[in-house]
């Protein structure tokens, strides 16, 4: 004969199994004498336990709690206070809050790219300005089609300086 | 609502509603009534403190032992709990002289060695199995109710309680075999 888990008596012993399974160790329990030694064992002990005496505390352990609980931490002071009132209204504030930071992030990133493109487009400007005038100064010097800075293989307009030519020298 | 809004009146109707079982529960898991009655005044201090937080009023009763349990561990991680204190068995040995002033010296005698028994099969049985054991078989809670305070599967909690119980049953052999010859007619 198959036994029943000692666990499942456990169990058993606090009402903790479903009703099924209840039914099952009951029935179970009738036919087998094993099982039953087991399951009379720990109710012993169980009893033993259930039936033992509740040590209760102190009559006075209430006043020292409530003591202790009247004591305000004084360096908390107005900031509790202020803390303590917007308590009931925590779930809007945080709502508020959470909003607020996404308007900021929002802002603070918009802002920050419209400076850089601002900046970007003031050093263009100033190098512009700059190529003018030195241009202004030397107009040789600065015409990318004539001046001298570039070999004839890399001047990609050396066919027409040099007439009919390609840039690979074809 | 009242003690959420931190009426006095509020906050000792929850402590003389759970304050005899959570202390019970705390000595019976610290061993000690001095222990108990520190760890019972550190945990509804915090609960009445906190009692705000608490999002569903019907779950009250497993908050607070939730807390009397972290209060625990909290006072073992600081090693503020080495081992069982004598007075903890005085309480049972208190009962037992007032039960031989009235003339049952044997009763008596046999009260206080079954509490110290009973206090010393806990004891010797680890954190984790004394407090589920604790709370199915002295405080009566279902395993689910268990589970959610010491945040355990139920299955880990239902194993436990099984292992305390054959563990305890060793210690107290003498104590229930005494027990089923008195019970047999």
């Amino acid at each position: 004969m198959q036994h029943i888990e000692e666990e499942q008596i456990s169990a058993f012993i606090d009402s903790q199994l479903s009703d099924e399974e209840m039914l099952a160790v009951k029935s179970h329990l009738r036919i087998c004498s094993g099982c039953r030694t087991v399951l009379e064992e720990m109710n012993a002990v169980t009893r033993l336990f259930q039936e033992s005496e509740r040590v209760a505390p102190s009559p006075f352990l209430w006043n020292r709690i409530s003591a202790d609980l009247n004591k305000k931490d004084p360096a908390r002071g107005w900031v509790a206070a202020i803390l303590e009132s917007l308590h009931p209204y925590r779930r809007g504030l945080s709502a508020a809050a959470a909003a607020l930071t996404l308007i900021l992030s929002v802002g603070i990133t918009y802002l920050y790219q419209s400076s850089r493109q601002v900046a970007e487009r003031a050093a263009l400007a100033a190098i512009d300005q700059t190529y003018k005038s030195l241009a202004a100064q030397d107009p040789d010097a600065y015409n990318p089609f004539t001046s001298g800075s570039l070999e004839d293989h890399e001047n990609p307009f050396s066919s027409f300086l040099s007439g009919g030519r390609t840039a690979q020298g074809n | 609502m009242e003690a959420r809004n931190g009426s006095q009146d509020a906050f000792r109707a929850i402590y003389e509603c759970y304050g005899a079982r959570i202390h019970n529960f705390l000595y019976r898991l610290l061993g000690s009534k001095s222990e108990a009655e520190d760890a019972t005044q550190q945990t509804f201090l915090i609960a009445l403190h906190r009692l705000g937080t608490l999002r569903d009023p019907n779950l009250l009763e497993s908050w607070i032992y939730r807390i009397a349990r972290n209060e625990v561990y909290q006072k073992f991680r600081r090693k503020e709990i080495d081992s069982l204190d004598d007075d903890g068995l005085k309480p049972f040995a208190e009962k037992a002289k007032d039960t031989r002033l009235h003339g049952e010296p044997e009763k008596a005698l046999l009260n206080e060695e079954l509490g110290e028994a009973l206090q010393s099969a806990l004891n010797s049985l680890p954190l984790k199995m004394r407090e589920v054991f604790i709370l199915a078989v002295i405080d009566e809670m279902s395993y689910q109710e268990i589970s959610g305070i010491v945040g355990r599967s139920l299955l880990s909690v239902k194993t436990d309680i099984y292992r305390a119980r054959m563990m305890a049953k060793e210690k107290l052999s003498r104590y229930t075999v005494m027990n089923r010859k008195i019970a047999a007619p």
